[in-house]
């Protein structure tokens, strides 16, 4: 019995079990429920820290059950997926503080927050996956918890949102599924390994293992969002805010973005992809969305939409940074999987005060609320600032690590798709910022606030909080335990060619 | 050496005569003394699962227990026996029955429990018989009593439609049973004998054999509502009432595939003659899969959605058939998926029958679009059809999956491209026909419906099946090995 | 112990003015506006140089006080005091919300001013240049709208491509961290980034052609953005001349580049002076001036030493003369106005620019499933937001183009 056991079970179960007891508890039972919730929340994040510190000094963390014969399900916390449970955690605390405040008075909250706490299991068992299969589960895992939270709202549109989800993110699973199985027949393990595990194919299975390539990364890409599978995305934006600050931010988009990173690393091992000749295309794939997500954006006047198309184009960031397969643009990559994180969640956050606190919708409707919400403008415009790659936001480290790591391995064209996509973010970015900021109120202007506070404190301390961390990141990427070093730390210790 | 003596003295009662004896009398008694039926009924139900586990303990470490009864052995008396492959699908009947039993309690009313319970005990006990015989004799005679006894509970609920179905049902299982009959009459003049032992050592490839497995094969694929055989399967099961119906597909139809399974696996596959069988069974399966599943996404109600899905689901049975492993045999990891599958879909589909019938008894009705707001008001059973579902399309972690899995293993490593392609759009199909029916739940129908209290304890016993499934995903690390000798000792057996 | 308050003094001029610019610690300071100058002006007035490296911040900035900076930051004190000084006469609504752009504007030419290597000036660079977007806009017309509007194009591609040109000076050094200012620049992509470099800052600093918003700045915005507009943005932009660019590197042809560029601004400048005495061309005429000098050190560092080491002074005269001016003409006379506006040329491009843009328009909607080309086009925007949000487009387009040229070749 490895020590690791416990604390990799306890990780999980700090969700899961909140999670379905929260399911039986009635409805009016605000402060148990909350106790819950909250004590799951903080325990978990006691033992990630655990965790955390006890990788960086070289402990490793493995659970192994026997499930196939052959096949094992296996928990493992190297440094790469504690970005990621590490990511899903903090976050995971803050939206359930700030959907405890979003969701006060509405119907069917133990249904919600019980999904919920499914959702964040599936994902730490995302990142936690040793093996492809065990990826699978939870992936799929993942789909299903988070299908009731997109339909919440029990309107016709959020059927057709949920509908359209599924039959995105099923049909992905699918591709995943025979992907999987065909690796397995053809390689007989599917441990994810620093190096990959195809190396010992010889050339009779390249077509095949290109054919596998295509199939997971669609597998996966429906999640991540890559074009043409990014359109269940801007649909689900029906859900109320802090499902779509974890769809976006967290949970969904980032589970798939993360699957990118593992199979082209870990079950292919950077070099043999690079021979098979698939990463240059998925690099073409990721840039083309980049821009694309962002074009869209720039015509979308529901604001929700248009920070939804955002995150199309954002997230394939990392993709691009897997894909051109060198260490320091994968470092970018890899830290934009924490970057974009912590900025888009901060929009959602404000995008769901906007319409909590002044039922605003729309972009057209924003005119002059940075009076009115201050503090909730001002975070929105620290992220968006990150999102455009002004420095010392966040996002300038991310796309300086991308454009550095192009220029290192030759691809200088990604400089241009950077400059391009930094171009359509500041385009469509800037007017929101300009509106709330500079322009006057619509009409009589706003109501008054009620309270101290512009809005309810659960409702602005997360959003404010993410900005700032949003703001730490960038501005300070170099101390101790910061996304950038920690991912450099991976490098070091995962892949190949980064010192 | 206490414990040694405790288990063969274990060993040595007649587990497998109980198992048969017990649900037959209590049918009787349930018949003789209507008022006790429902005692009687849930006790039998329930003894099924102790016995099971005594006979489990005999069988184990032993190739299979036989038993003649009376004391006269084949070929002349009647013979039974028990192996691994038996105890799967016993073991599937007790577990599904217990839970349908359960519930049927809350279910039927006093005037119609009156008759269930003597029919359902009669149904057990023929479908217990039929997977303990060794002879293909009593194999025919159980299986009429098993097709009567599913007849009689499919008109249980009266009403034109249930009328209907039940008399297709009955003329369809009649027809069944004689091309079956057939069959094992021309075996019997080509052999001189019905035991299978026998049968096995005596069988030769010709023209007698391969007829015979032609008719015996239609007859049972008729019964098992393989597709195009499938025509009287929706109307009966989607008329009957919801315990019926749960039986009807988990374990009634598995019962003619049971047959199938074994003439396959110990007589027929070892005669080279036969893979081009194997194939067209293996294609209608994949014919089957894409059929039900295209028509149970079109249908507009929830149980003939769940009963088309059943269509769909005996087509997966069906695609171990045309894997054969290297020496032209059948391939163990295929037919170990199969069975796997037998028990997965089982319990989830008696769990989504179930369900269904909570639905129709909550909102008088189960149209799908009209589901009203249901996962505020019956979350339990929207719970249990959704787990089930889930394990129906074989999504992770359920024991749907598992099966899938081993399956899609078995067909790719012999690069059955076709097969592998059928299943996963299949799952996909299933997906979408099981997510239709869960969107409704959450949203409000157009027009609001006067809603009907659904005891607790049918809630429960459908999430509890559905949980089943759900658990067996996480499990096969245990029953597995079961699994693999239940498909490799008739192998064995039939190569001697 | 002198050292340590120091440093926390560095810290402090830069962070205490932002922290005074939340309107809810504005409101409860007594004289707020002085007190967030005071740290600036009590280091200015402490004798010594001051250094202090912050590894763990950015890409391990620092902050440095020496002569030259110790002028420009005199010269910051003085502009930022006159500003207030404005500001406190506008209309008690805009008051506040001019005052915090100011502060922020404020710690953005500070940090600047101080920055010790290229990372930290471009952070602070954004502060400033977003603030003083703020500043043209709140309280302006909407003659100034539109010089905003001009502006922001211009900083976010002049961000971009200074973005675009460290990029490659890390690429070059083979470092993401830049120690200080003097970095080396080796390789074939020196030209290119020679190129970037400048084309971004003369975006910055307004030279002829590209003037167009520094004289409609100057005329139309709102008081404090008029007088903070040579001594901030415009000598920010020259002082990132002379640090981004290295002399002796081998930069003679950005050197002779200068050179033109500089001769024709100072020429066109002095032309339109001498046709309109208005003070609204001191400024072009101030920065053409400036970058023909630096132009000439450049291409002769050597022959140029006697006058560079004045460069500080000069930069500070270029900030205040202009400024100095405004404020003892306290309004511009509106008459001017009535002339064709310096940007007329901008307007004249428009035709065939916005059929272009439809042309890209149409491009996009192909990619669409649904919808028809009404459905984007005719998306009820308001005006403004129309063509800002259309200016980068054709911008973009443009700069790509030249990016991809640039990296062709």
């Amino acid at each position: 019995m490895n020590p690791g056991n416990g604390i990799l079970l306890s990780v999980l179960a700090s969700s899961l079990l909140p999670g379905l007891v929260i399911f039986a508890i009635a409805e009016h039972r605000i402060a148990l429920r909350t106790t819950l919730n909250l004590l799951g929340a903080v325990v978990k994040l006691v033992l990630v820290g655990w965790m955390l510190w006890g990788v960086a000094h070289g402990q490793a963390y493995e659970l192994r059950l026997a499930l196939l014969p052959g096949l094992d399900f296996v928990l493992r916390a190297g440094p790469l997926a504690l970005l990621f449970v590490t990511l899903s955690s903090v976050l995971w605390l803050l939206t359930t503080l700030y959907a405890i405040g979003y969701l006060e008075g509405s119907p069917h909250r133990s249904r919600f927050f019980g999904f919920f706490s499914l959702c964040v299991t599936a994902t730490v068992g995302v990142a936690l996956a040793g093996n492809l299969l065990t990826f699978l589960l939870f992936y799929e895992l993942l789909t299903l918890s988070t299908y009731p939270l997109v339909v919440h709202r029990a309107t016709e549109a959020a059927r057709r949102a949920g509908q359209s989800y599924l039959v995105y993110t099923l049909s992905g699973g699918v591709l995943l599924l025979a992907g999987t199985v065909w690796l397995y027949s053809l390689t007989g393990t599917l441990e994810f390994r620093a190096t990959g595990f195809v190396q010992d194919l010889d050339a009779s299975h390249h077509g095949a293992l290109i054919a596998i390539f295509w199939l997971l990364i669609a597998g996966v890409g429906v999640k991540a969002a890559l074009f043409p599978l990014h359109g269940w995305l801007p649909q689900a934006m029906v859900a109320p805010a802090p499902v779509s600050a974890l769809l976006h931010a967290v949970a969904v988009v980032k589970a798939g973005a993360f699957g990118i990173v593992r199979i082209v690393y870990e079950v292919f091992g950077v070099e043999q992809a690079a021979d098979l000749g698939v990463t240059l295309p998925l690099a073409g794939l990721a840039a083309f969305t980049i821009l694309y997500g962002s074009l869209r954006a720039l015509y979308q006047d529901d604001l929700k939409r248009r920070l939804a198309f955002s995150t199309v184009s954002q997230v394939s960031y990392i993709a691009l940074g897997v894909a051109i397969a060198g260490p320091i643009a994968t470092i970018g990559g890899l830290v934009h999987l924490v970057h974009q994180g912590l900025m888009k969640i901060t929009l959602f956050f404000c995008a769901g005060n906007l319409a909590e606190t002044l039922h605003i919708h729309r972009i057209s409707e924003m005119d002059g609320v940075g009076r009115r919400l201050p503090w909730t403008m001002g975070a929105f415009t620290l992220a968006a600032f990150g999102m455009i790659g002004l420095p010392p936001v966040a996002g300038f480290v991310s796309k300086w690590y991308l454009g550095l790591g192009a220029m290192e391995a030759g691809q200088d064209w990604v400089v241009l798709v950077l400059a391009g996509s930094s171009l359509l973010n500041a385009a469509y970015f800037l007017p929101i910022l300009h509106r709330a900021w500079f322009r006057a109120p619509a009409g009589d202007g706003f109501a008054a606030a009620g309270g101290r506070h512009e809005t309810g404190w659960l409702l602005l301390w997360p959003p404010v909080i993410t900005a700032a961390m949003s703001l730490g990141a960038g501005m300070l990427a170099f101390i101790p335990f910061s996304p950038l070093e920690w991912v450099q730390f991976i490098g070091r210790r995962e892949f190949i060619g980064y010192e | 050496m206490p414990e040694g003596v405790s288990l063969s003295a274990l060993a040595a009662l007649p587990w497998d005569a109980v198992l048969i004896l017990l649900p037959l009398t209590g049918a009787v008694a349930a018949g003789l003394w209507p008022r006790s039926a429902r005692p009687i009924g849930l006790l039998v139900s329930a003894g099924g699962i102790p016995i099971l586990v005594g006979l489990g303990t005999a069988v184990a470490g032993t190739d299979g227990l036989h038993h003649a009864v009376g004391g006269w052995g084949a070929p002349l008396g009647i013979e039974l026996r028990a192996d691994a492959l038996s105890l799967v699908f016993l073991a599937t009947t007790a577990l599904v029955g217990l839970g349908v039993a359960l519930y049927a309690d809350s279910y039927f009313e006093p005037t119609l429990a009156r008759w269930f319970w003597p029919l359902w005990l009669f149904l057990l006990g023929a479908l217990n018989a039929l997977f303990l015989s060794a002879d293909l004799f009593n194999l025919y005679v159980t299986l009429e009593l098993m097709g009567l006894a599913a007849v009689a509970l499919t008109a249980l609920g009266g009403g034109r439609a249930a009328l209907t179905g039940a008399m297709r049902y009955l003329l369809a299982t009649l027809l069944g049973s004689l091309v079956y009959l057939l069959g094992v009459a021309l075996l019997y003049h080509a052999t001189g004998t019905l035991d299978f032992g026998l049968l096995g050592q005596r069988l030769e490839a010709g023209p007698a054999s391969r007829t015979a497995l032609g008719l015996m094969g239609a007859g049972l694929a008729l019964k098992t509502a393989l597709f195009p055989f499938h025509f009287w399967l929706p109307p009966a099961h989607a008329s009957a009432p919801a315990p019926v119906s749960a039986l009807l597909s988990a374990l009634v139809v598995k019962a003619s595939f049971y047959i199938l399974v074994r003439l396959w696996l110990e007589l027929f596959a070892p005669l080279a003659a036969t893979a081009a069988t194997g194939q067209v069974l293996g294609l209608l399966g994949m014919a089957a899969i894409l059929w039900g599943s295209w028509q149970a996404l079109r249908q507009p109600r929830v149980k003939l959605l769940v009963a088309y899905s059943t269509v769909a689901q005996i087509g997966y049975l069906f695609l171990a058939f045309p894997l054969l492993s290297a020496a032209g045999l059948p391939d163990a990891a295929a037919w170990r998926a199969v069975l796997w599958l037998v028990l997965a879909h089982a319990l989830a589909k008696a769990a989504m029958f179930l369900a269904a019938g909570n639905l129709l008894r909550f909102g008088g009705h189960d149209r799908i679009t009209d589901l009203d707001c249901v996962a505020q008001r019956l979350p339990l059973t929207v719970a249990a059809f959704a787990l089930a579902g889930v394990s129906i399309a074989g999504l992770p972690p359920t024991g749907g999956f598992i099966g899938k899995w081993l399956l899609l293993e078995a067909a790719l490593l012999q690069g059955r491209w076709d097969l592998v392609t059928v299943m996963l759009l299949g799952g996909l199909l299933a997906a979408g026909y099981v997510f239709k029916v869960v969107g409704h739940f959450f949203t409000p129908a157009a027009t609001r419906h006067e809603a009907q209290r659904v005891p607790a304890r049918m809630e429960w016993t459908a999430l509890g099946l559905a949980v089943l499934a759900l658990l067996l995903g996480l499990a096969p690390g245990i029953l597995l090995p079961w699994f693999d000798s239940a498909v490799v000792m008739p192998m064995a057996g039939a190569r001697q | 112990m002198s050292e340590l308050l120091q440093d926390v003094g560095l810290w402090l001029i830069l962070a205490w003015p932002l922290l005074v610019a939340l309107p809810g610690v504005y409101r409860h300071l007594p004289r707020p506006w002085l007190l967030a100058l005071t740290p600036a002006a009590v280091i200015l007035v402490t004798t010594g140089a001051a250094e202090l490296d912050m590894p763990w911040v950015v890409f391990g900035s620092g902050l440095m006080l020496d002569g030259d900076r110790r002028w420009l930051l005199g010269m910051s004190l003085l502009l930022w005091l006159a500003a207030g000084r404005q500001a406190a006469r506008l209309d008690p609504a805009q008051q506040q919300a001019t005052f915090t752009l100011l502060l922020l504007t404020f710690s953005g030419q500070l940090g600047m001013i101080l920055a010790s290597e290229p990372v930290g000036f471009l952070c602070f660079s954004t502060l400033l240049g977003y603030g003083f977007f703020g500043l043209l806009v709140h309280g302006g017309g909407a003659d100034s709208r539109r010089v905003a509007r001009l502006y922001i194009v211009v900083l976010i591609l002049a961000d971009l491509l200074l973005f675009e040109a460290l990029l490659l000076a890390a690429y070059m050094q083979e470092t993401p961290r830049f120690d200080d200012f003097d970095f080396p620049l080796q390789g074939d992509s020196t030209g290119l980034y020679a190129a970037l470099v400048l084309t971004a800052f003369l975006l910055k600093a307004g030279i002829w052609p590209l003037h167009a918003w520094v004289t409609g700045a100057l005329r139309t915005a709102p008081p404090p953005a008029r007088l903070l507009l040579a001594g901030g943005p415009v000598v920010m932009a020259l002082l990132g001349l002379w640090r981004w660019l290295p002399a002796g590197q081998g930069l003679e042809l950005a050197g002779q580049l200068c050179r033109v560029l500089g001769t024709a601004a100072l020429g066109y400048a002095l032309a339109q002076l001498l046709r309109r005495p208005q003070p609204c061309w001191l400024l072009p005429a101030l920065t053409g001036a400036l970058v023909l000098g630096f132009g000439q050190y450049l291409v002769d560092p050597t022959g140029s030493e006697g006058w560079i080491a004045w460069s500080a002074p000069l930069l500070v005269l270029t900030g205040l003369l202009p400024a100095l001016l405004l404020w003892l003409q306290s309004a511009v006379s509106a008459a001017g106005l009535g002339n064709e506006p310096p940007w007329a040329w901008f307007g004249r491009l428009q035709p065939p620019l916005e059929r272009l843009h439809q042309r890209l328009l149409r491009g996009v909607v192909s990619l669409r499933r649904s919808g028809s080309a009404a459905a984007i086009t005719g998306l009820a925007l308001p005006d403004l937001e129309r063509r800002i949000a259309r200016w980068p487009w054709v911008i973009m387009a443009l700069a790509l183009l030249g990016l991809v040229l640039g990296l062709l070749a």
